[in-house]
């Protein structure tokens, strides 16, 4: 592992340590709130409370070891080995492609928005000919409507179109 | 027992549970052999599948996912040199060594072998040991409960593969997590925001296929690496004599280690085999030999493997704790069916147990047939490109996720989770004892309540009590050691 990753790696220890603190801090506050209790009778916060203070003490933990590491040292190996070459960008597209697949299920129906989400996928990870994505969105959509839906009897969104 | 035991048999001959027995091995495999989906990932995306049929079909099909997986992720390891599934990156060591060599063969084969015989092996451990563990668990009382799922917590940061501190946030988030919604004891709605629809809590369907089917898309598609499956003939499929010789040691050794380490809480096949692959350099004449195509490395880790997925099964079906990730995912499966895994469920539901039992017996044949005769087929599936499979497996979990509540907010959750699963795994957190504290964190809630009721307020009752104070004591000695450097860092090696 390089300086620079060990680097990136301790920014993200930081930026997470800080992000779990400031959790653990609200759910510590929202425990109280939702009463603690007594030993005798533990209220809905008591667990809560003593979870997120354990959580606040390891949060604040990482975030010291981060600030007092130098560079790589004191970190843990990269889990992940890095790819060569990533593609970042597939990652945010997959998932406003899933919110607005989501969005819209209802509304519009099963089978018309699978279809343009499969019509989606697969083209982003590796640019085919539409034909062939159009065709696999098509038969994936229809033949997982008509398994899952009439075969299996779950009730997927019909939508604008009544069958 | 025999009583029993044919009867298991009985439940799992009926041609409707012994398909269920073949989807669930086939399916498993396939998803072993399919780099980037894990049986986590395999069971939470065909777990939906499994509301539509009998309890007893659906553990029988999960459970045949579960160790089917292991038999599977051992093609990719010795031909692709990837790991279908985590618990076989011991086996790409020597397995595709000996692949390069042109014995890609007899490495296939004795990973099935191996796996059959450790397999089988497992399940009559789980058949002498589940009974008499069940018998000792119905003395238990709320603190003994909760000091063993806090120990059993505890052992799953530890043994995590990744910093322990990490895998000890990433449980208490888990346990933070599944105490949302109303508070059954007062009604007190917890962290619902005003939502309805998380009244009832956080689903355990969505949780799952985010963190371990979404995320590993995500994951997938960031990379634009193309999969080069070995291009030499497989011939040979049944191993030599000298290689034989070599190997039975290590399947016998393998297979014990295996099965121990797979009762351990947060064991399971990742932490066997790499046990194993240890045990046989130490033990070998020639540890030099190992990484350059060893036969033994790949006997001792695809037994082990295969060993644990049985040996993990006991404290589930015994004690009612998964002790991993994925057999949470069984535990979750009972549970959806009113089936409560635990000391009463041999009794109360004799058909689940000895069902579940007689169709591993079968399973571990079944993988045999599928898995040397059929290995052609699972050489062209790993040819199928990841722009293929990734959509199916959105699509698979969008419809499991929603078939079960008719719920976009589960889909939102799904996708919530599963961008958390991309972005821990990026930070280095294991998503497995997220899943494994979210699972288990209404059992200890539930215990440390009733504990403190029983104790009127003392907490000294976890401490007196010999059961509950021997796991306490494990948990704070397992945590202390998380935060000595020295003895991190030999955990870290080891690991």
């Amino acid at each position: 592992m390089g300086m620079k990753s060990g680097i990136m790696k301790k920014g993200a220890d930081l930026w997470t340590g800080l992000f779990l603190m400031i959790l653990s801090g609200l759910v510590i506050r929202e425990s109280f709130d939702l009463e603690i209790g007594t030993p005798h009778n533990p209220g809905s916060g008591f667990m809560y409370l003593g979870t997120a203070l354990v959580l606040e003490v390891l949060a604040l933990q990482q975030v010291i070891k981060a600030l007092l590491s130098q560079g790589e040292e004191g970190f843990d190996k990269v889990p992940e080995q890095a790819p060569a070459k990533t593609h970042p960008w597939r990652i945010v597209a997959v998932v406003l492609a899933n919110i607005f697949y989501i969005v819209l299920l209802e509304k519009i129906g099963f089978l018309i928005c699978t279809f343009v989400l499969m019509c989606f996928l697969l083209q982003i990870n590796e640019r085919g000919k539409w034909v062939w994505a159009i065709g696999g969105a098509a038969l994936a959509s229809f033949v997982s409507y008509v398994v899952f839906s009439r075969l299996l009897q779950l009730n997927l969104p019909k939508g604008v179109i009544p069958f | 027992m025999w009583t029993d035991i044919l009867y298991g048999f009985q439940v799992a001959t009926t041609p409707e549970n012994l398909l269920f027995c073949f989807l669930g091995v086939v399916l498993g495999t396939l998803m072993g052999v399919l780099p980037g989906i894990g049986p986590a990932g395999a069971m939470a995306i065909l777990l939906p599948i499994s509301l539509k049929i009998t309890p007893v079909g659906s553990v029988i099909m999960l459970a045949g996912i579960y160790y089917g997986s292991m038999y599977g992720g051992s093609t990719t390891s010795i031909l692709v040199s990837i790991p279908g599934e985590p618990a076989s990156v011991m086996t790409c060591v020597d397995g595709h060594q000996m692949a390069l060599k042109g014995k890609a063969g007899p490495a296939l084969g004795i990973a099935a072998i191996g796996s059959f015989i450790a397999g089988t092996f497992s399940v009559v451990g789980l058949m002498f040991l589940a009974v008499p563990l069940a018998s000792l668990a119905l003395k238990f009382g709320p603190p003994e409960f909760f000091s063993l799922v806090l120990m059993g917590l505890t052992l799953a940061t530890y043994l995590s593969q990744k910093s322990a501190s990490k895998a000890l946030i990433s449980a208490l988030v888990g346990m933070l997590l599944s105490w949302v919604g109303i508070d059954l004891v007062n009604g007190t709605s917890r962290f619902t925001f005003g939502l309805l629809e998380l009244a009832d809590g956080v689903g355990v369907i969505p949780l799952v296929m985010g963190l371990f089917g979404v995320s590993e898309v995500l994951l997938e598609l960031e990379k634009s690496e193309v999969v080069e499956v070995a291009k030499a003939k497989i011939t040979n499929l049944l191993p030599n004599r000298e290689e034989w010789r070599q190997s039975i040691g290590a399947i016998i050794r393998g297979s014990v280690l295996g099965f121990f380490l797979g009762i351990l809480p947060g064991g399971g096949g990742i932490i066997a085999s790499f046990m194993s692959y240890i045990v046989e350099k130490r033990v070998s004449k020639h540890p030099e030999r190992f990484g350059t195509g060893e036969i033994a490395g790949v006997a001792g880790p695809e037994s082990a493997n295969n060993a644990a997925a049985g040996g993990a099964l006991i404290p589930l079906l015994s004690l009612g704790i998964p002790m991993n990730a994925t057999v949470a995912l069984l535990f979750a499966a009972l549970m959806i069916h009113g089936v409560r895994p635990g000391p009463m469920m041999i009794g109360e539901h004799p058909e689940v147990f000895w069902g579940i039992v007689a169709s591993m017996y079968i399973g571990n044949v079944m993988l045999l047939v599928l898995n040397l005769p059929m290995i052609g087929i699972w050489v062209k599936v790993l040819k199928i490109p990841y722009r293929i499979i990734f959509p199916m497996i959105v699509l698979f979990c969008i419809i499991g996720v929603y078939a079960i509540n008719l719920s976009t907010m589960d889909l939102y959750l799904m996708l919530g989770f599963g961008v958390m699963g991309y972005l821990m795994r990026k930070f280095g957190f294991d998503p497995a004892p997220l899943c494994l504290a979210f699972i288990l964190g209404p059992l200890l809630e539930v215990a440390m309540r009733q504990s403190l009721l029983l104790s009127q307020g003392n907490f000294a009752v976890f401490f007196t009590r010999p059961i509950s104070a021997t796991c306490l004591g494990i948990a704070l000695v397992l945590l202390m050691m998380n935060f000595m450097p020295f003895i991190d860092k030999k955990r870290k090696k080891i690991l």
